[in-house]
């Protein structure tokens, strides 16, 4: 059990410091080229800053809960 | 990404002059994301197919051989999420920015890349758009060409090519006449 814990752990830390990691390089680099809403007129024109943040936060919690699933259940 | 910035609020860019007035920008077409969403999903498909068919069905029944094969198939998962996530944020770190004076192309990435090229609108001599295949055609993409002197800009993917091609044009024939106006003005102070 230790080691399955284990290795859920190692994975959500790793998943959640890329996730983390790539969000925080993406303002940094992104600073700098914002808009207002009326100047952009592309697909993704509804992708405010916390629609993005949400976006990211669901697909973190997706690879969590697929990482503990699969785990729990073949382990 | 776009920020819901209050309404007349100046827009500031890498590399923006102080006098330069912004007029539109634009990000690839949507298009550009398409091979890697689908890489994205087959590359995930495979993986669970594999796994459940190892896993589940066969069945591996030596645990360190069935652990390692999980954790073979979850770190290559993931990799392709983290993968296909880089590749998104770096579609929104691409951007054109059409100022009245000059056209602006930002290209980043999240580690490696931060390219900044820009060319001065009334220096441009040709302005090409370039429409190859049925695809581009039908979903209205393509490259824009902006030829100078010595430099050559290159647009791809652009999103409503022949709406912001005309744009373009219009900007550039702005350009010129404001500079033809500077231009008499100076020349005309002299003899005043």
């Amino acid at each position: 059990m230790l080691n399955q814990f284990f290795v859920i752990g190692l994975f959500a830390f790793l998943i959640l410091v890329s996730e983390f990691g790539m969000w925080r390089m993406f303002r940094r680099h992104h600073h700098g080229i914002e808009f207002p809403h009326s100047a952009d007129r592309s697909m993704f024109r509804f992708l405010t800053d916390t629609r993005m943040r949400v976006i990211v936060f669901c697909h973190t919690l997706f690879l969590l809960i697929v990482t503990m699933l699969s785990i729990a259940i073949v382990w | 990404m776009v920020e819901e910035t209050a309404r007349g609020r100046p827009v500031t860019f890498q590399g923006k002059d102080p006098g330069e007035d912004f007029q539109f920008y634009y990000r690839q077409h949507w298009i550009r994301l398409g091979p890697y969403v689908l890489r994205m999903v087959l590359i995930s498909l495979a993986v669970f197919g594999i796994g459940i068919l190892l896993l589940m069905f066969i069945g591996i029944t030596e645990p360190i051989a069935r652990r390692a094969v999980l954790v073979f198939l979850l770190c290559i998962f993931i990799m392709t999420q983290l993968d296909f996530l880089s590749r998104f944020y770096k579609y929104f770190l691409h951007v054109v920015i059409i100022t009245d004076r000059k056209v602006h192309r930002i290209k980043k990435t999240l580690l490696a890349t931060n390219e900044h090229e820009s060319v001065d609108l009334w220096v441009l001599q040709d302005i090409r758009k370039s429409q190859r295949g049925i695809i581009q055609n039908m979903l209205g993409y393509g490259t824009i060409i902006l030829e100078a002197q010595n430099t050559t800009l290159r647009l791809h993917f652009t999103p409503r090519i022949d709406s912001h091609y005309h744009q373009i044009i219009q900007m550039r024939e702005r350009a010129r006449q404001g500079l033809t106006e500077q231009i008499l003005e100076e020349t005309q102070k002299p003899k005043q």
